[in-house]
């Protein structure tokens, strides 16, 4: 649900950071706000709701241009850490333009995986979406931990519809943009037939 | 504990209620200017300089106050007129009620508290913020009164600035007198 904001002379697109309880959603959102050049980005703000807080804040990807002269920015959101309650998960997907789904290559985090990757796909369908049509990208992350679950594995359980995958450990940074570059080219075609 | 009363201006016509809100925003030297460069910085740039991202920051926020209690659209058409009046008419109406039709879909895809917080994160020091309050307030006042769910938002918008709800109280309070006096004065 990408919006204009015609006297900005930008368009606004927004990005979900969606997965299990400390699975690095916020990790992710941390390098990306650490690594952005300060006059392309606005403050980290983390609201605290009813029952938990939302992490988000926005940035201008300068590298990706203009999109028929219109600047695109992204705003970056999660519900970091373990959250409880099914309604903030559904509220931060609410208008999601995009989602990157993180995944924890622990095994002893495989249930978890699969639970929220299933919970993902039944909040979209609630708020009138689905995945694969939205653009979607999963991040199979802490792969730098010993004794990951083999990449074969993650995608045959995470993955069945064959989205653009990206191994990471964002703790270092390592695959956090290219996650982040994987999905935006997704949103990207899907906003260039935009009426603008 | 914040009073959450409807702060109400006298029942006149809305040409009279415009000229006192426009004289109040602009009784400021500093303000007005700041306002109508930021109009036109807006109109010839975009969001590419500071007087522009500054004024389109206080407009967001406005409207944010200003459409808490919801937006009608001869509220939305009174309002673009009157900031189009007083920016010099830098920004045509027609332009500000795109925009407000604009930040309606960014509520809708962000989050309207997001978007307070997000937007009050670029209000920097106390002057800042006092200015954000005022001219929130009186985009709010512009439809004669500043109603419960308005001065509700405008608490929140406090927080996130820094001001305590009883100097956004105060604030708002001394905006309501000195409308109340111009539209006194002025036959």
């Amino acid at each position: 649900m990408t919006y204009i904001n015609h006297l900005a002379r930008e368009i606004n697109c927004k990005i979900v950071y969606y997965g299990p309880g400390l699975c690095g959603k916020t990790t992710n959102l941390q390098y990306v706000f650490e690594a952005s050049k300060p006059d392309a980005k606005g403050k980290m703000i983390s609201l605290a709701t009813d029952t938990d807080r939302t992490l988000f804040f926005d940035f201008l990807p300068l590298e990706l241009g203009s999109v028929r002269g219109f600047k695109v920015r992204f705003h970056l959101y999660t519900v970091p850490g373990q959250v409880f309650y099914d309604a903030s998960r559904k509220l931060v997907l609410r208008g999601a333009d995009g989602v990157i789904f993180v995944a924890d290559s622990q095994p002893s985090r495989s249930e978890a995986n699969i639970e929220s990757v299933e919970n993902l796909g039944t909040n979209l369908a609630d708020s009138g979406q689905e995945l694969g049509v939205v653009p979607y990208v999963i991040q199979y992350n802490k792969r730098d931990m010993p004794d990951v679950v083999p990449i074969e594995t993650l995608r045959a359980q995470l993955n069945p519809l064959g989205v653009p995958e990206f191994e990471a450990a964002a703790k270092s940074g390592v695959g956090v943009f290219e996650t982040l570059k994987g999905l935006s080219r997704l949103v990207l075609k899907r906003i260039d037939g935009l009426p603008v | 504990m914040a009073v959450m009363d409807t702060l109400r201006l006298p029942s006149l016509a809305h040409e009279r209620l415009a000229d006192a809100v426009q004289a109040v925003m602009t009784s400021d030297p500093r303000r007005a200017q700041w306002l109508a460069e930021g109009a036109a910085a807006s109109a010839a740039h975009g969001a590419e300089d500071l007087a522009a991202r500054r004024f389109q920051t206080v407009l967001e926020l406005g409207y944010l106050v200003a459409s808490a209690d919801g937006f009608a659209a001869s509220e939305r058409e009174q309002l673009a007129r009157l900031l189009a009046s007083m920016t010099g008419a830098a920004l045509p109406p027609a332009v500000l009620e795109q925009h407000f039709r604009d930040l309606d879909q960014a509520v809708a895809l962000l989050g309207r508290r997001e978007r307070l917080a997000r937007v009050a994160a670029d209000i920097e020091g106390p002057e800042a913020a006092a200015d954000a309050i005022t001219v929130a307030a009186l985009i709010a006042f512009a439809d004669g009164e500043l109603a419960a769910p308005e001065l509700s938002a405008l608490y929140e918008l406090g927080a996130f600035v820094g001001l305590s709800d009883e100097r956004v109280r105060a604030l708002a309070n001394g905006l309501a007198d000195r409308l109340r006096r111009h539209m006194e004065a002025t036959p």
